[in-house]
């Protein structure tokens, strides 16, 4: 019924439909100082060039967004490009198209009702709020955060179907590779080794591999399940050692191939308690060098609860306790922090007009008894104006894991944001 | 019969009319104040704190007419450098003082080492001269035959003599005519002091300390004027600080001034036309009223700075703030006067005296806070300030965190009272004259000085009837006299005891050849008449015993000295010395004398005096309080606070302190009348409140912000005003004002904290178990009377709920909708933040399925786009609710049970916004009336309770019109019972020819102020939204 709509635009007699359109510019600027506690230790750079850190800087980031819509909503275009200039790593200061993309609404065919869309997208799946697992369409942009719930950009085409009562299901297909930056060695949260910025991608087309994705998803009374599959090139990047500094390693190369992978997740609500869970099966292929493997096939589980305390102390704040484990298969070859972790946090929203919350999250790996701290504080201080405090440690960490290299990264950083 | 409030307004008028005569009044009254406290004369007697019927005065009277009313001077000579006083020089120089004590004004007798009668025996002869008769000429030889003759004698060693030979004093006796007590102990110090002078520039590496009554009395003299020196700017910064402060206004400073300053002469004149001299109590009269006049004046001064905000004129704000305020005000000094006029019941006159003349000066700072003041407010071009006073922000704030915790207060208090209460058992009643003084003055060192090393002032002194005239001489007497001071000189804490026994036993043996075994009693009254009688001959000028022997000869003193003895060792030593002469002399009941014992006793019996006074302030406050009340019950709430901050203060002072000198007696009483005004003010304005029908926390919250700041500021300036005269170098005014000070800070806690959550916890309960009973059992027997009629309650029942479907029905069929909101969040402070968002609803129409709702917000830029979908359920289920987080594309499911929680912070619930279905609630029709909203509307007024256990309502009363059946005003009533909210609907349009909908609805929060405003535009029925686009998975793609 509307797909007339996507043939219109598709024509663009934009002079009719002029009247029309609504065109809005929203978005944010962030000036951010981040302060360690320690320096770091120095790294040789992929030039082998020895580099130090410093103990703080200073950065801001800016991500207007400009859109043109229809006045019903049925076509959207819009675009969101993403600036950040950082004063200690070069590697850092980076730009990204975080979404550069027309959506458009189908119509309906019988019962069913269909959308689309096609260019840069951001796309979330799962549930839990440590680590999502099953979260796989878009890359982590890792030098924005360490958590990697900043991703960048995917060129995407993705359909859509809405049935309603037998749920909804997106199909998705990536034709591009987008890869994750890594910290420069001028920068904070690095290895030990240097990561070389341009991976190797082990498919035939390397960045023009094509992935397919697909995700059914359904409100089933309490429970909200997601299904998903993905085949294409892996977004967990293997670290193929390239060079040596002596005995140690001393730069790596990234490497990525392919994977398929299945995941689930669902929720359920129980008054003010959820329960969560998410998990993934993956296939990924080992890199070619890699000869002694014939691939890896493995599990990763994450689950817990969350549970709201309403109109704590008498107060009008909430208070939401969580407490999550997450487990993977491939234990201290897991590319990220999660292997064994339980999760523990605290969410303090205030209710207040400010909408001023802390966050509180503690992980700790109940294997080696690693710990990682996060504290984040945040308010309104104007109208348009937000103050974000985040405040990290690592701690315990033992020689060798991924959390060794950032032991001395323990960090405060302030976030001031102007949005409009 | 005119109502209270206009003969207030009627009063205020007049008031405002006669402004020019109140300016006349005010001049007046200063005038002839003036003149009163020009007669003013300063009485240095330490004696006035003595009634003239005070029964131990009268011994002290009694035995100073039988013996000889003596004032004294000690000239104590050390040598610090030397070992002993018995050196050439120093005896020279005691010698030379001596000489010259002669010369002093009204002089009696001067005793000293060097004058000291010595008596010996030459073969039978016996021998009285000066122990060194030339003191200019003395060798060692000389010196150190004084020095063995000296330090054998009893009646020396401790009072003319340290037992360490390190002192010696000079001792100079003064008989005062007593015709011009003011000009006479001055003259005499004047001359004491010139004489210091002279003996320090010639004998520079001698020490020498002053001491003595007549010292003492300067000494209350110059106290006192001192602290009227030293006090009186201190106090005038303060109170321009105070006033500074609390009104940031310089015009109202100087007005507050005019007022305290004509409050302060109008004491002191009332002193000088009574004829009544000024003493170190009284001294501190006037500034005790300025302190307390501030508190009258900032407290109109605030209310008219209060009325400024809203507008008119500055004779507009006068007649407003009077109106309030006269009556809060008058109540506020009427009951200071009655408490400080209560200080009539103490047996001490200064005190007496200074209740006087503080009430004196408090009324007459009554009558200018309400007369001249607003008269100069309105000359006066003070500026208009047109927002609020950013104390009631705080006073807010402060009233809803007592409210949140009121059910920790009471017991707090309870912990509080009892554990600080219990302190005052260690209070001790110390009154030891000598230590009124702070231990840095120069009177304090040098006695000090003096105690440590000879004697002391404090003295008990006993006359002991012989029962005949001339019965002084019987040797059983003369011998009962001697045991007497033989026991006296063995009790702890006596460093010398002497009588004229001593003398005559000497006698006894410089009669007998100076033989050792003859150093007794005389065996026969003959022979002891005998050598006194040639004693007395050979004395030289002025030392006879008139001191030590009565003028009929029947009774003999006995001397007992205690240097630093406390008040408590005192009055042992004094119930020890009657049992023994009790047991030993059983004839005649003897009491110790002098002015240590007078002192000993004053707070002992002042303190049982002023309870009568205490208590009669009580009653007479109280009974004011029922008066202004009107209320039996607040009246005695009202007991409470104003009882229980001098107990905690006085715990606190045994903790900290113990000792407390007679001012206690007063404390109690003249706090109460001042304790009270913050009392007053906060039921006044309580009961108001409530009389207004606001809820008690609602009350609680306007009397914070009414009062509350004044409450604090004149506490606070109180407080203050009583800490800067606790700096009094006069322990009794010193004490009194910090205990006031104590009691004051304890009275604000407990007027702030304790009292509101009594009020709460008392006019909240409603089981027959409160003290409240008799009303609340009266107002539940009404309600319980009420649902007895079943047939009626069924048929009210099915009314209200037929109107809850006619306004159901009639807004049902729009299908969907779409509107853009905008909610302005006001807390009271009028501080405002917005949020607007679009809304989408699709109506439910299955039986049993609720409205769908899609909420997009748009401001704050922060959270534009942040979406919220509900699927709207039946109660008691839980709707389904899912947010969108378009920074992160995140839809999630969160949590919906929390009905009570606030949408977005506004003062909507979640539960307020959620749709509403008939059958959700059971109804009960009360009334038809004109709605609130528009009168010329008939509303029908309906109660809905929740069916759910989950709501945050015990029920919502909703008036209806009955034209259209629209929701006008709803009233939501909170678990506890409590009203807590309104909702009011405005502007109502027909939308589509058939839907109303308001424009605007105002959620307004009884319990703490603050309001959401909820503006509705661009209404929108029937756009053909479809049901689709209630998905969850559509979010990203829909709303963003």
């Amino acid at each position: 019924m509307k797909s007339w709509l996507l043939a219109s635009v598709a024509l663009l007699p934009a002079s009719a439909l002029a009247a029309e359109l609504k065109f809005s510019s929203f978005g944010w600027f962030e000036l951010e100082g981040t302060a360690f506690a320690q320096s770091a230790n120095p790294v040789f750079d992929t030039d082998g060039a020895l580099q130090q850190a410093d103990q703080g800087g200073v950065s801001f980031a800016i991500r207007p967004s400009f859109r043109l819509e229809t006045a019903n909503k049925g076509v959207q275009l819009t675009l969101t490009p993403f600036v950040r200039v950082d004063s200690m790593d070069s590697q850092r200061s980076h730009a990204d198209l975080r979404e550069a993309k027309l959506d458009a609404q189908l119509g309906k065919i019988g019962s069913v009702r269909f959308d689309a869309t096609l260019g840069f997208e951001q796309v979330f799946w799962g549930k839990a709020e440590s680590i999502n697992l099953v979260n796989v369409i878009n890359a982590a942009d890792l030098v924005e955060d360490l958590s990697g719930d900043e991703k960048l950009g995917q060129p995407l085409l993705r359909l859509g179907a809405y049935t309603g009562d037998y749920g909804a299901l997106q199909l998705y297909y990536l034709p591009y590779v987008r890869t994750t930056d890594y910290a420069g060695a001028g920068g904070r949260f690095r290895s030990r080794i240097a990561l070389k910025d341009e991976p190797v991608i082990e498919t035939a087309g390397e960045r023009w591999t094509p992935s397919f994705a697909a995700r059914w998803s359904q409100a089933l009374g309490g429970l909200d399940l997601g299904l998903s599959a993905f085949h294409g090139v892996g977004r967990d990047a293997f670290a193929q050692i390239v060079a040596f500094a002596g005995t140690e390693p001393a730069v790596a190369q990234p490497v990525l191939t392919r994977e398929t992978r299945l995941g689930i997740d669902a929720q359920y609500t129980h008054e003010a308690t959820l329960f969560k869970f998410e998990g993934v099966w993956r296939k990924t292929d080992t890199p070619r060098a890699m000869v002694w493997r014939d691939g890896y096939r493995d599990v990763a589980l994450v689950g817990g609860i969350e549970h709201t305390l309403h109109a704590v102390g008498g107060t009008e704040a909430d208070l939401g306790l969580i407490a999550e484990y997450a487990w993977d298969e491939r234990g201290d070859e897991a590319p990220g922090l999660f292997d064994r972790e339980l999760i523990l946090g605290a969410r303090l929203a205030f209710n207040d007009p400010d909408d001023s919350s802390l966050l509180f999250l503690a992980a700790v790996d109940t294997n080696n008894g690693e710990q990682v701290l996060r504290l984040e504080a945040e308010t309104r201080l104007e109208q348009g104006f937000r103050l974000k405090l985040i405040g990290g440690a690592f701690m315990g960490s033992k020689a060798g894991s991924v959390m060794h290299d950032l032991r001395r990264d323990n960090f405060l950083q302030a976030k001031l944001s102007w949005w409009w | 019969m005119p109502s209270q409030s206009t003969m207030r307004l009627r009063l205020a008028d007049a008031i405002i009319r006669w402004r020019h005569f109140w300016a006349v009044v005010a001049l007046g009254i200063f005038i002839v104040a003036s003149l009163g406290a020009a007669r003013l004369q300063f009485d240095p007697d330490m004696r006035v704190f003595f009634d003239e019927t005070n029964a131990e005065r009268i011994a002290l009277d009694k035995f100073e007419a039988a013996f000889a009313k003596d004032d004294n001077l000690i000239m104590a000579i050390s040598d610090p450098k030397g070992e002993t006083v018995f050196t050439p020089s120093t005896l020279a120089a005691v010698g030379a003082l001596t000489e010259k004590a002669w010369l002093l004004p009204y002089v009696r007798r001067v005793n000293s080492l060097t004058n000291f009668q010595d008596t010996h025996a030459d073969g039978d002869a016996m021998i009285v001269r000066d122990l060194v008769p030339d003191p200019k000429a003395v060798t060692a030889e000389i010196a150190a035959h004084a020095r063995a003759r000296a330090m054998s004698r009893p009646e020396v060693v401790n009072l003319l003599v340290g037992k360490t030979e390190k002192m010696t004093q000079v001792s100079v006796l003064f008989r005062l005519p007593g015709v011009d007590p003011k000009v006479e102990n001055p003259k005499v110090v004047e001359a004491v002091e010139v004489l210091a002078a002279e003996f320090r520039a010639a004998y520079p590496e001698l020490r020498l300390d002053l001491s003595g009554s007549v010292i003492i009395n300067h000494q209350f003299a110059v106290a006192g004027q001192a602290d009227g020196k030293t006090l009186s700017p201190l106090m005038f910064a303060a109170i321009l600080l105070i006033v500074g402060w609390s009104l940031r206004s310089g015009l109202a400073v100087l007005m507050t001034m005019v007022v305290i300053i004509i409050s302060a002469v109008a004491s002191f004149g009332v002193l000088g036309w009574a004829g009544i001299d000024l003493n170190t109590a009284t001294v501190l009269g006037p500034l005790i009223v300025m302190t307390l006049a501030v508190s009258s004046c900032v407290h109109m001064l605030s209310s008219v700075r209060q009325k400024m905000t809203e507008g008119g004129t500055r004779t507009d704000w006068v007649r407003a703030a009077l109106t309030q305020h006269m009556l809060g005000i008058t109540i506020a000094c009427v009951t200071t006067a009655v408490g400080f006029l209560s200080l009539n019941a103490s047996i001490s006159p200064p005190f007496r005296q200074l209740g006087n003349m503080v009430a004196t000066g408090v009324l007459v700072a009554l009558l200018l806070t309400l007369t001249l003041l607003p008269a100069m407010i309105i000359w006066a071009p003070l500026k208009q300030h047109a927002e609020q006073a950013w104390t009631r922000r705080v006073m807010l704030r402060l009233g809803d965190w007592v409210i949140r915790n009121w059910r920790m207060m009471l017991p707090l208090n309870l912990l509080l009272l009892v554990g600080l209460g219990a302190g005052i058992s260690r209070i001790q009643l110390e009154d030891n004259f000598i230590q009124y003084f702070d231990e840095t003055t120069p009177f304090r060192i040098q006695t000090d000085h003096i105690e440590q090393n000879l004697t002391g002032l404090n003295m008990l002194i006993w006359a002991l009837p012989s029962g005949s005239e001339g019965g002084i001489n019987e040797p059983d007497y003369l011998k009962r006299v001697d045991d007497f001071v033989q026991w006296l000189r063995l009790q702890p804490g006596v460093s010398n005891a002497s009588a004229l026994t001593e003398t005559i036993k000497r006698l006894n043996m410089n009669m007998h050849g100076d033989d050792p075994s003859w150093q007794r009693i005389p065996d026969n009254a003959e022979e002891a008449a005998q050598y006194l009688f040639l004693y007395e001959l050979s004395l030289g000028y002025g030392m006879d015993l008139t001191d030590q022997i009565n003028v009929d000869r029947s009774a003999l003193r006995v001397n007992a000295s205690l240097p630093g003895a406390s008040t408590a060792d005192m009055r042992l030593l004094t119930e020890r010395a009657t049992a023994w002469l009790a047991q030993h002399a059983p004839a005649q009941k003897v009491d110790p004398t002098g002015l240590s014992h007078v002192f000993n006793l004053i707070s002992f019996r002042d303190t049982r005096a002023m309870l009568t006074g205490t208590i009669i302030a009580l009653i007479l406050i109280s009974g004011l309080m029922f008066l202004v009340l009107r209320d039996w019950r607040l009246g005695l709430i009202s007991l409470l606070p104003n009882l229980v901050p001098a107990a905690m203060a006085f715990g606190v002072w045994g903790y900290l302190v113990g000792n407390v000198t007679l001012a206690i007696s007063i404390v109690v009483a003249a706090t109460l009348g001042i304790v009270v005004d913050d009392t007053v003010h906060f039921l006044v304005q309580y009961k108001e409140a409530r009389r207004r029908g606001e809820t008690v926390e609602q009350a609680i919250r306007s009397t914070f912000a009414h009062v509350g700041m004044s409450i604090i500021v004149t506490s606070v300036g109180f407080i203050l005003g009583f800490a800067i005269l606790a700096q009094s170098g006069f322990a009794p005014n010193a004490d009194m004002a910090k205990l006031t000070a104590m009691t004051l800070c304890f009275a604000l806690m407990t007027d702030l904290l304790m009292l509101p959550a009594l009020l709460i916890w008392l006019d909240k309960r409603t089981s027959p178990m409160t003290k409240a009973a008799p009303v609340v059992a009266a107002l539940s027997a009404m309600l319980l009377l009420i649902p007895a009629d079943p047939a009626r309650a069924e048929d009210m029942a099915a009314k209200g709920r037929a109107i809850a479907e006619e306004t159901a029905r009639r807004d049902s069929g729009w299908v969907d909708s779409q509107i853009r909101g905008t909610m302005i969040l006001r807390d009271p402070s009028g501080s405002e933040s917005r949020r607007s968002f679009r809304i989408t609803t699709l109506e439910g129409t299955a039986p049993g399925e609720g409205d769908k709702s899609i909420i997009v917000f748009e401001q704050p830029a922060d959270v534009r786009g942040v979406a919220m979908l509900t699927h709207a359920k039946i109660e008691p289920q839980d709707d389904d609710q899912w947010l969108y987080l378009p920074a992160v594309k995140r839809v999630k499911r969160i949590a919906s049970s929390n009905r009570t929680g606030k949408f977005v912070s506004s003062e909507f619930s979640f539960e307020d916004l959620g749709s509403q279905e008939v059958e959700d609630y059971t109804y009960l029709y009360l009334r038809e009336e004109a709605c609130p909203t528009d009168p010329a509307l008939r509303c029908a007024v309906v109660e809905s309770a929740p069916k759910s256990d989950k709501s945050g309502y015990s029920k919502r009363i909703v008036w209806t019109d009955l034209q259209e059946y629209r929701p006008q005003h709803i009233a939501f009533y909170n678990r506890r019972g409590d009203l807590e909210k309104e909702l009011s609907f405005s502007g109502y349009k027909r939308h589509d020819a058939r839907f109303w909908r308001a424009d605007k609805l105002v959620m307004t929060n009884k319990q703490t102020g603050k309001s959401t405003e909820m503006q509705w535009e661009d209404y929108r029925f029937g756009t053909g939204v479809s049901a689709d686009e209630f998905n969850e998975q559509r979010l990203p793609t829909l709303v963003d």
